[in-house]
């Protein structure tokens, strides 16, 4: 069961990162990079972590991409006329790359140590969500409430920079 | 162990105090804009507030779950960025009024910085130092940018946020490898891995190296120096005070840190000679650019890539000689700095435009006081003596000597040697050339002369008394290493 919903979530991930980058409607290139996110969240909760999964579908699936949504809008990007630069060279150097990185991901697969995965820190103690919350909380609970500090700062600067009206 | 929470939050009351500062002021710039006159000596009194905090409240040593170590060190460390912060808001006030820049959003973002920086200094996980260095780099990217009209105030913005994006990327990278090598992000547990004979093991050596590069980019050391004379004169000259002397600081302690406890010397022959190696290629390049410079900023940056050459002289000597001459060099060299920019606000006509030596000449009778906090202060940066320069580079040297650096020692006075001629440049020009014929018309400001003259007596009380700032330093580091 397991193996089958992975095969399904990866092809489902494979097929829609393909069409991210092939389809020329930026609109859908979007849409399709969402699909890819879910079918990676998948992936993640077969893994045992479900805290992941569940970031990736609010963070990123959620907002990161509704952000990309806006921005696309926003910018009112028009269809692409037609892929690639029309070098072939290029078009060479890129699928050399693209074997390349492919070959590194399938020989990294190889070498990993057989059963590395199979332990997995949350999955035992019946979740990571429980954890990495107390960690939030306990440990780390001076880091947790700096980071708000640095998005306080971050927004004032911002604002301050993209302000339109000079006084 | 964990400590209780009253004594973690006392133990970060000035950093709470100055966050809360900085609120405020945000608060009265969106509401009571009648009260912007005012926010300069506002944020002053926080610094103040927040500097009794540090000095009454005491130094638990490790807390917020070891993720903090607010020790006698980060003591030191805090109340000179406090200082240096004081007298950035104290110039500030009426050079931004006279650029027509007074917003609130400057101090806020100067007490955000001064936060992080103080979080560096204290950082001892992987976690707090990284949060700690961009808490300090993200508002510095704004204030360098903060003349939104000006060009080259802009293009300063730009490129420290394009150089500080890759050197927190390279900090990152590095900081997933140690933390990969060695399974923990306390850089205790870090150290004493590496001191147990993982100096080699490729991914903690790489890993380490990143760190260190990422560093490199804050210190403004040779090669990651290329962004200082840009960033130096296009920003707003009181941001440039604070950020020639806090980011460099909070880098040096963090090094220190490090660098302490594993003995870097002894670690292996490729550090010290990759750490020596910048080390001389900072004084000597640093030096050797700043002799043709015609615009004193500009001059100033390649000034302060070759301190950072000698203070890394003392990070890489380490023991209680060399952390000790790391605190007083940075004592030192905050004075020296903030002085130096403190006058060359006094004596400069339009800030949007390059501070030329030129237009310095014959102001030494005309504007005496900032003329004579320029010189005393490029004085100490030559490293004579009576002033603290001179004190700091006798520290350093001292420790290099007496570690078996006698080399480096060697570089350090000969680079001095040079040095000398191109602060005494800039003096020349103001005492021994006449007024140009179109004389700038200067506007005399109390605060700013008041924060030069401030620095500059610091600069010779200093010198005059060393042995004040040489023991606090040597009982600091003492106290830490017992």
């Amino acid at each position: 069961m397991v193996t089958w919903v992975f095969l399904a979530a990866a092809a489902v991930a494979v097929v829609f990162a393909c069409l991210a980058v092939v389809v020329r409607n930026p609109i859908l290139n979007v849409l399709s990079l969402v699909i890819v996110f879910f079918a990676m969240a998948a992936i993640f909760a077969l893994l045992g972590m479900d805290f992941l999964a569940a970031i990736q579908v609010i963070v990123y699936s959620g907002a990161i991409l509704v952000l990309f949504l806006f921005v696309v809008m926003l910018l009112n990007i028009p269809r692409l006329g037609r892929l690639g630069s029309g070098r072939p060279f290029q078009a060479l150097l890129g699928s050399l790359l693209a074997a390349f990185l492919g070959g590194l991901l399938l020989a990294a697969a190889a070498l990993l140590p057989a059963g590395l995965g199979a332990v997995l820190p949350g999955a035992a103690a019946g979740g990571t969500a429980v954890p990495i919350g107390r960690a939030l909380i306990s440990s780390h609970l001076f880091v947790f409430e700096f980071i708000t500090l640095l998005l306080a700062a971050a927004i004032v600067g911002a604002v301050y920079l993209g302000e339109r009206e000079l006084q | 162990m964990p400590s209780p929470i009253h004594t973690d939050l006392l133990a970060v009351a000035p950093q709470v105090i100055l966050t809360l500062a900085a609120g405020l002021l945000l608060l009265i710039e969106a509401f009571l804009p009648g009260l912007r006159r005012a926010l300069s000596e506002l944020g002053m009194l926080a610094v103040a507030g927040a500097a009794w905090a540090r000095l009454a409240l005491p130094t638990p040593g490790l807390v917020w779950s070891g993720t903090l170590r607010v020790d006698e060190l980060a003591a030191f460390v805090d109340l000179y960025i406090l200082a240096a912060l004081f007298l950035t808001l104290w110039m500030a006030g009426p050079f931004l009024r006279r650029n027509d820049s007074e917003r609130g959003e400057f101090y806020v973002l100067a007490l955000f910085a001064a936060v992080g920086a103080m979080v560096m200094a204290s950082a001892v996980n992987l976690l707090t130092v990284f949060l700690g260095l961009e808490l300090l780099s993200i508002p510095l990217y704004v204030l360098n940018a903060f003349f939104r009209r000006s060009v080259i105030s802009l293009e300063a913005g730009l490129k420290y946020f394009v150089v500080g994006a890759f050197a927190s990327a390279f900090v990152l990278y590095g900081m997933a490898l140690l933390y990969g090598a060695t399974a923990s992000t306390d850089l205790a547990v870090i150290v004493a891995v590496i001191a147990a004979g993982a100096a080699l093991d490729p991914l903690v050596a790489i890993g380490l190296a990143m760190v260190v590069a990422g560093l490199a980019f804050k210190l403004a050391v040779v090669p990651a120096h290329a962004w200082a004379p840009d960033v130096y004169q296009g920003s707003p000259t009181p941001v440039t005070a604070f950020l020639s002397v806090v980011p460099k600081g909070a880098a040096l302690i963090v090094l220190l840190r490090l660098a302490e406890g594993m003995d870097l010397a002894r670690l292996s022959a490729g550090w010290v000679v990759a750490i020596a190696g910048m080390a001389v290629a900072s004084q000597t390049l640093g030096n050797l650019i700043a002799l043709v410079q015609r615009d004193v900023k500009r001059m100033l940056a390649y000034s302060g890539i070759a301190h950072m050459g000698y203070a890394l002289v003392a990070v890489l000597v380490g023991g209680p000689d060399g952390a000790s001459a790391v605190l007083v060099y940075l004592v030192a060299y905050t004075f020296m700095n903030m002085g130096a920019f403190a006058a060359l606000a006094l004596l400069s006509e339009r800030d949007d435009r390059p501070h030329l030596i030129r237009d310095l000449e014959g102001q030494g009778y005309h504007r005496q006081l900032a003329a004579l906090t320029l010189t005393t202060c490029l004085f100490s940066l030559a490293g004579m003596p009576p002033f603290v320069g001179f004190t700091a580079k006798f520290a350093v040297f001292r420790a290099a000597v007496n570690h078996g650096f006698v080399w480096l020692a060697v570089v350090g006075v000969a680079n001095s040697l040079l040095s000398a001629a191109y602060y005494l440049r800039v003096i020349y020009a103001l005492y021994m050339k006449p007024l140009p014929e179109r004389a700038p018309e200067l506007q005399p400001s109390l605060p700013i002369a008041a924060t030069a003259t401030v620095a500059a007596l610091g600069v010779l009380a200093l010198g005059l008394y060393p042995t004040a700032l040489l023991d606090a330093a040597a009982a600091v580091i003492t106290s830490i290493t017992r």
